[in-house]
């Protein structure tokens, strides 16, 4: 299955290396990204964790799916189908983002978005996770980030509030990097579970 | 242009085919669940975290002992199950010779009526002087309780991780793994965690 996957991760580099409309990053410290748009509406993903465990129980996922903007870029819809597992085969994860947003400016620095999220663990059953979030531009650069959301974190579902600051240059010639520190706080749990996460995006 | 074209055809199509081998060659292996019961240190340890491929339950409770433990006697049949628990039990007085045989005596019966397939007992963990003037006194009280856990271990077929000699720097705890001298803080998690996990 490695050998799959390795294969899986060369044909998307090599198709990175021929167009434009890539992604490279990290979500929630502990997940590397990189995902190629085809013709701006058509995205496919690997996203591999970085867990300080051995290789057998790192967790891979693969995203694919469909976006696009439309009323003068006003509202984005983005419907990703997903499927996951550790590399030992221990579980299995599918499932399926569907996005939508409404961005107040076409910079996206005030934005609205829910998600859904019916997601199916081979451990822990079928569930439906949910988020929404926004964002308030605080400068040209800087957003304030909020989130109330269902969606795991890492593998079983909790409700969190997150709150952080986007940080984005924009550059047309080099492209966009956006770095958003956040705070994750668990409702129903105690305070000394308050976790940080760094996500990372360049896209280029 | 037209050799553009058939490049992307040909990379989508061997997308699709890398996918698909990729669900059909997924090998199966057995899926962990671990409960986890004990006192705050329990109750403090970031589950999902530290064990992001595995589905834990937090059964830990601040201030709890013993006691919390039999509360749950036969609800983990069949599971495997993490016992961090003791402090509470003896922090604040000396326990006797006699006392330590009547507790170790109630905590075999405790951790056993949970009907586990299979138990890992963490020892009790140091403390610091941030946490008790009689720190000391604490301490060695712990380490004869831990002496007691171990040669129950053995017996039982619990699976023990003596934590203690690790966490000790002195008399107390190592700062380093706690801020307040009682809770590990997250460097000493990952220690169990990695603990736990080599040996899962």
């Amino acid at each position: 299955m490695n050998k799959i996957l390795a294969l899986f991760f060369f044909t998307l580099c090599t198709q990175m290396l021929c167009a434009q409309s890539n992604q490279i990053g990290f979500r929630d410290s502990r997940f590397f990204q990189i995902q190629h748009t085809f013709n701006r509406h058509w995205p496919v993903m690997l996203e591999h964790s970085i867990y300080s465990e051995k290789i057998s129980l790192q967790h891979f996922r693969i995203h694919a799916g469909y976006k696009h903007l439309f009323f003068d870029n006003h509202f984005s819809l983005e419907c990703l189908g997903y499927f996951g597992s550790t590399h030992k085969g221990s579980y299995q994860d599918y499932g399926a983002f569907v996005r939508l947003g409404y961005h107040f400016d076409t910079e996206d620095n005030y934005s609205l978005q829910g998600t859904l999220n019916p997601h199916y663990d081979t451990g822990l059953d079928y569930k439906t996770c949910c988020a929404i979030s926004t964002y308030v531009g605080l400068c040209h650069v800087a957003a304030l980030f909020l989130e109330y959301t269902t969606i795991p974190e890492f593998r079983q579902s909790e409700k969190c509030i997150r709150t952080g600051t986007r940080i984005r240059i924009n550059s047309p010639q080099y492209g966009t990097l956006a770095v958003t520190p956040m705070l994750s706080i668990p409702i129903q749990q105690r305070y000394e579970r308050i976790r940080l996460h760094v996500n990372f995006a360049y896209q280029f | 242009m037209e050799r553009i074209k058939y490049s992307s055809l040909i990379h989508r199509t061997l997308l699709c085919v890398l996918c698909l081998l990729l669900i059909s060659s997924c090998s199966h292996e057995d899926d962990i669940e671990l409960v986890f019961i004990g006192d705050s240190n329990i109750e403090r340890w970031d589950l999902g975290k530290f064990f992001p491929s595995f589905i834990t339950e937090n059964y830990g409770a601040s201030n709890s002992g013993i006691q919390h433990i039999e509360e749950y006697a036969g609800r983990f049949r069949g599971k495997r199950v993490v016992v961090l628990t003791g402090i509470n039990d003896h922090q604040d007085y000396e326990i006797s010779s006699i006392d330590l045989d009547n507790y170790i005596h109630r905590y075999v019966s405790a951790v056993n009526s949970l009907m586990a397939s299979k138990i890992y007992v963490f020892s009790a963990l140091p403390v610091g002087k941030e946490h008790s003037e009689n720190y000391e006194l604490v301490n060695f009280t712990t380490c004869q309780l831990n002496e007691c856990l171990r040669e129950q271990s053995r017996v039982n077929g619990w699976v023990y991780f003596d934590v203690y000699s690790i966490l000790l720097q002195g008399e107390g705890v190592n700062p380093n793994y706690s801020l307040d001298g009682k809770h590990p803080n997250d460097r000493c998690y990952e220690i169990l965690t990695k603990l736990l996990i080599q040996n899962l």
